[in-house]
């Protein structure tokens, strides 16, 4: 008998039943595509570094045979050292690689040749397979580098010098886990072995180094050992360090983090709201049956095992679709770096689809526990009591001057807030993950950014490969401070009023009382400590002055006022005093920073790296006049690469800029979509609820036009309330969730770039626009509702 | 006097199941303007199909329906549509109103929608508060439709059904769900407002409504099967002799 009335049940209300099972695959597939997401991106970095062999800790040098004695007699002698290997690697010029037409390549970072088969690593193709060899003539790149120039595997390029040349086909991108990503500075060529000793034979590479791997039994012991030693390294770093040059690629997997979370609170959201909906359509029947005598028990059983065989199937297609879902988002999380999908595994998918079931059950069992309060009189007058209600009604339309159909929307929204309050958390959410994500992304993409890897803002970079190689080995300040001054007055000669400046990197340990910790270290050459950004006190202005980044300052517990100690490798090789002055924030280096004042001496033969040339320009100019400026520049320098602010982020960022853009793209399409299926659903919902009243409305001559209007004004007014929320709280859940992102990466004062008409204006307006087309036409649905249906009011 | 409605070989016919049901069967009658025509018949019999259909508010699947010379038939949604706003009231016998909106909000809102005149909106609502007060429900006007008895919501009703002042009134058993003296003053008041020129069609299985009006139409299995005049409709005269008289011509047809 109750299987009959199931049955019955699960066939008369079929549309109600449908919508009900679509949200609960919706649900399912979100939450179980969202979770496993949630496992592999959180465990992304850590299980690419294994899956690749990286070792420990790393060490790459250039050709100095007396150095590399060293740090091999070091490393044999070390207590904290398991093993060890080492692997050569050539440097190449920019200027030695030409494309397939003859033009050169564009790289703004050197080139290193390496064989496939080193010791340090292992290197995964773009279908994540291990390349275990390359054939002669064959070359893999990091995707990047194939981007910035167009290439496509099958293109081909060569290696020149003089009259020696070696053709190489590209075979295919390469996942390389040390120098994969663009802020890296060095960019890794692979070749095969033959193709490798052709190169060092016949092309004669102007550096040649070595790249040391260590397996450290204890890590945080072998770096303290190690920075007590005053090695000449290009690199030296453990994989936390290497991790955040892919800080970008984390940035945007932490967005897909934002928008799993709230894929996950939309599905409960939606799902407690169907549910609500669905019981109060068979309240009437509960009446009935408990009139007939039928006990409360078996009633309440009766539509769990309903919903239980509902959200079973629901469940099921969930699960299924979830796999490719969630592979789908995480395809667009990086190009640089292996995510696993599914780290989480199918048996996740099935958890989360299983928590489905008992989330449906549960939220059945909670809204049937009326069933045993309800009088069966009660529940035939749909829950009312029958006599007096309370006011169901806010506004009144003989005070009101809206036209009708906007007065009927109006009126319903807020005579039944509850009802719409689904929607509006839906809509606000989704208007939340588009504009935080979108300004996450601005703010990646602006040239402002640069302050925050702690470099000061310029209008003009020079990329000169050769001379950047000689101010790293050549030890000597002076030699790039003439450099500088040489082309300040260059630039002047050509009318162009400009300060140039270097920014050169070291690498200290900085020790306050008991702590210490090895941290990236900055000098500006030619430009004053006051140049840059410091979120409290002071530009360190004397040679005995630092500033710190604040989380060296919570590291070594130093703030401003203290005195710290750095061996900076002067003559004595001794650890000096500074005292800190003021505080700062980088993304470089996990936050970990130091900058000295222009007037310390410091030894450049530990130079670990410089950036780019920087020029700045005096004269106030317009957009204009900087185009031309630019212009200008690129004229004198013509042999070397000039670059804009806004071409030299999008170039230290690498492909960032145009994954960024798919990342953006991806999310307002899925956010889109979740939107117009929400809203059709829910508009084919409120149409089935709403027979009656549009059965009545039609009677007393409501054209068809004007209640679709009222069922899209309603969808209209509540997606516009959903902005305003979802823009006032936009701005807080950017700090909560990317802000944090940014902090973890070491800039706790975030301020994010805002393109109000792209935020406010234009992604709103379609998000707008293809919800109200996606509720017009399910509300094409009123046509078929017969004015009969009047006869159905409750 | 003009034909208000006119109806010719009228056919409903309802597919269920595969099924055909022909529920009205070559239907011919006329109300002409003014008058009062009560429907009345077993149940099952076609009355409030022969109702929605005549009206427009359900198709027709042959014949003609002409309503001031319109004929319905032929007439799109939206002419239908304009038509029930402006020309035509309906009333049920549940007291169908929406739920959110107070009595007179009910009552007021197709005159708002309607485009017909440039009343102004304070001038509708004055209008819709003189309806209820001549209905004697004014002290409900700003009540919610759960606050009132099912008497005076029959009798906003009537007043929505009459505030674009329509051609006609088509009443589906406007007394079925009330009592005997909320029938008797649901009556009244229709009988008022026919008699200030408003042509009514209504169905009904009440005798004592049915007497009140000007002619009965008595309709079987789809078939109007005869038809009873009525003197002097509406008014209080010999009230139980026209209840008698109609009464006998009912036990003649079957009823």
């Amino acid at each position: 008998m109750y299987q009959r009335i199931i049955k019955k049940d699960l066939m008369r209300k079929k549309t109600m039943n449908i919508i009900l099972l679509l949200f609960i695959i919706l649900a399912s597939t979100f939450v179980s595509s969202s979770v496993n997401n949630l496992i592999s991106i959180s465990t992304a970095l850590p299980n690419y570094f294994d899956r690749a062999g990286l070792y420990d800790y790393i060490i790459m040098t250039i050709n100095d045979e007396k150095n590399d004695a060293n740090i091999a007699e070091f490393l044999n002698e070390s207590t904290h050292v398991n093993k060890w290997v080492t692997d050569e690697y050539l440097y190449v010029s920019r200027d030695d690689i030409r494309l397939y037409d003859g033009e050169l390549i564009t790289m703004d970072s050197t080139a290193m040749i390496s064989r496939v088969d080193i010791k340090q690593q292992k290197f995964f193709d773009s279908n994540n397979d291990e390349i275990k060899e390359i054939a002669d003539g064959e070359i893999y790149m990091p995707i990047y580098l194939m981007k910035n120039n167009n290439l496509q595997a099958g293109d081909k390029l060569s290696i020149k010098k003089d009259d020696y040349s070696i053709d190489l086909t590209i075979r295919d991108s390469c996942k390389d886990a040390f120098m994969g990503s663009s802020m890296m500075g060095v960019i890794r060529l692979l070749v095969s072995d033959n193709d490798y000793s052709r190169i060092n034979e016949y092309l004669i590479p102007e550096i040649q180094g070595k790249l040391y791997s260590i397996d450290a039994h204890d890590i945080e012991a072998f770096k303290k050992e190690y920075n007590k030693e005053g090695f000449a390294v290009v690199f030296s770093g453990d994989q936390s360090m290497i991790s955040t040059t892919y800080i970008m690629d984390m940035l945007i997997a932490l967005l897909f983090l934002v928008v799993s979370v709230c894929l996950i609170v939309i599905s409960f959201v939606i799902l407690k709201f169907t549910i609500l909906f669905t019981l109060q359509e068979e309240i009437r029947e509960i009446g009935v049956m408990k009139a007939i005598g039928i006990r409360s028990r078996r009633i309440r059983g009766l539509y769990i095992l309903k919903y239980l065989i509902i959200s079973i199937v629901g469940a099921l297609l969930g699960f299924l679709l979830s796999i490719p879902f969630g592979n789908m988002l995480l395809d667009q999380v990086s190009e640089n770096i292996i995510i696993s999908n599914n780290a989480g595994g199918v048996f996740v998918n099935a958890i989360c689809s299983l928590l489905i079931v008992g989330v449906v059950i549960f939220f059945c069992y909670s809204c049937t526990h009326q069933i045993n309060k309800l009088s069966p009189i009660r529940a035939i007058r749909n829950g009312s009591e029958g006599e007096r209600f309370k006011r169901k009604g806010l506004l009144r339309l003989g005070k009101s001057h809206l036209p009708t159909v906007l007065y009927l929307a109006m009126n319903n929204i807020f005579s039944a807030p509850k009802r719409f309050g689904a929607l509006v958390i839906t809509f606000t959410i989704g208007i939340i993950l588009i504009i935080v994500p979108i300004n996450t992304i601005n703010t990646l993409s602006d040239k402002s950014l640069i302050a925050q890897f702690n470099m000061a803002e310029s209008d003009a970079y020079l990329i000169n490969e050769s001379k950047q190689i000689k101010y790293i080995t050549g030890g000597n300040r002076e030699f790039i401070s003439n450099d500088t001054n040489a082309m300040e007055e260059k630039l002047k000669d050509n009318g162009i009023n400009a300060s140039v400046y270097c920014e050169v990197m070291f690498q200290y340990r900085i020790t306050h009382g008991d702590y210490s910790v090895n941290s990236m270290a900055m000098q500006g050459v030619g430009i004053s400590a006051e140049k840059y950004l410091y979120t409290s006190g002071q530009a360190p202005k004397y040679s005995n002055e630092v500033a710190i980044t604040h989380i060296t300052s919570k590291e070594i517990g130093a703030s401003i006022g203290d005195t710290v100690k750095i061996n900076t490798g002067n003559a004595t090789n001794t650890e000096k005093e500074y005292m800190v002055t003021g505080i700062y924030q980088t993304l470089n280096n996990l936050g970990v920073g130091i900058r000295f004042s222009e007037k310390e001496e410091l030894n450049y033969l530990n130079v670990t790296g410089v950036f780019p040339i920087q020029i700045k320009y005096i004269d106030d100019l317009s957009e204009d006049g900087e185009e031309e400026y630019l212009d200008r520049i690129k004229k004198i320098y013509s042999g070397l690469i000039v670059k804009s602010g806004d071409e030299y982020i999008e170039d230290f960022l690498g492909d960032i800029t145009e994954q960024l853009e798919g990342t953006k793209r991806l999310i307002v399409g899925v956010i889109v979509l979740i939107n117009i299926l929400v809203t059709i659903l829910m508009v084919k919902t409120f149409i089935i609820k709403e027979k009656a009243e549009i059965g009545l409305l039609k009677s007393t001559g409501f054209r068809n036009s004007s209640i679709i209007g009222w069922q899209v004004l309603r969808i209209g007014i509540i997606l516009i309330i959903s902005m305003v929320l979802g823009t006032i709280l936009s701005n807080p859940i950017s700090q909560i969730s990317t802000g944090k992102g940014f902090e973890m990466m070491g800039a706790s004062h975030i301020e994010f770039v805002i393109k109000p008409l792209e935020v406010y204006v234009l992604y709103p307006l379609l998000i707008l626009a293809l919800t109200l087309i996606a509720s017009i036409i399910t509300a094409l649905q009123i046509r078929r509702v017969s004015v009969q249906e009047t006869h159905n009011i409750e | 006097m003009n034909n208000a409605l006119d109806v010719k070989n009228l056919c409903k016919t309802y597919i269920v199941n595969k099924r055909q049901n022909n529920v009205l069967k070559n239907v011919n009658f006329t109300i002409r303007e003014g008058e009062m025509v009560a429907v009345m018949g077993p149940s099952g019999s076609g009355k409030s199909t022969l109702l929605y259909t005549v009206s427009g508010m359900d198709s027709i699947t042959a014949g003609d329906s002409m309503f001031y010379g319109k004929n319905i038939g032929e007439l799109n949604v939206n002419a239908l549509a304009d038509l029930r706003l402006d020309d035509m009231g309906f009333i049920f016998q549940q007291m169908y109103m929406l739920k959110n909106l107070t009595v007179v909000d009910n009552i007021i809102l197709p005159a708002y929608q309607s485009k017909k005149g440039d009343e102004s909106r304070k001038k509708i609502l004055r209008r819709g508060q003189d309806l209820m007060r001549k209905l004697g429900i004014i002290e409900i006007s700003d009540n919610d439709i759960n606050e009132v008895s099912g008497g005076q919501l029959q009798r906003a009703c009537i007043c929505r059904s009459m505030i674009n002042n329509p051609k006609m009134i088509f009443a589906d058993e406007p007394t079925g769900a009330l009592n005997r003296t909320a029938s008797d003053e649901v009556m009244s008041e229709l009988i008022k407002i026919n008699l200030e020129g408003t042509t009514i069609m209504l169905v009904t299985h009440d005798v004592k409504v049915a007497a009140k009006c000007s002619r009965v139409l008595y309709i079987v299995d789809g078939n109007i099967k005869g038809e009873y005049n009525l003197d002097n409709a509406g008014s209080d005269i010999r009230p139980i002799e026209r209840e008698r008289e109609l009464n006998n011509w009912l036990m003649e047809m079957g009823w």
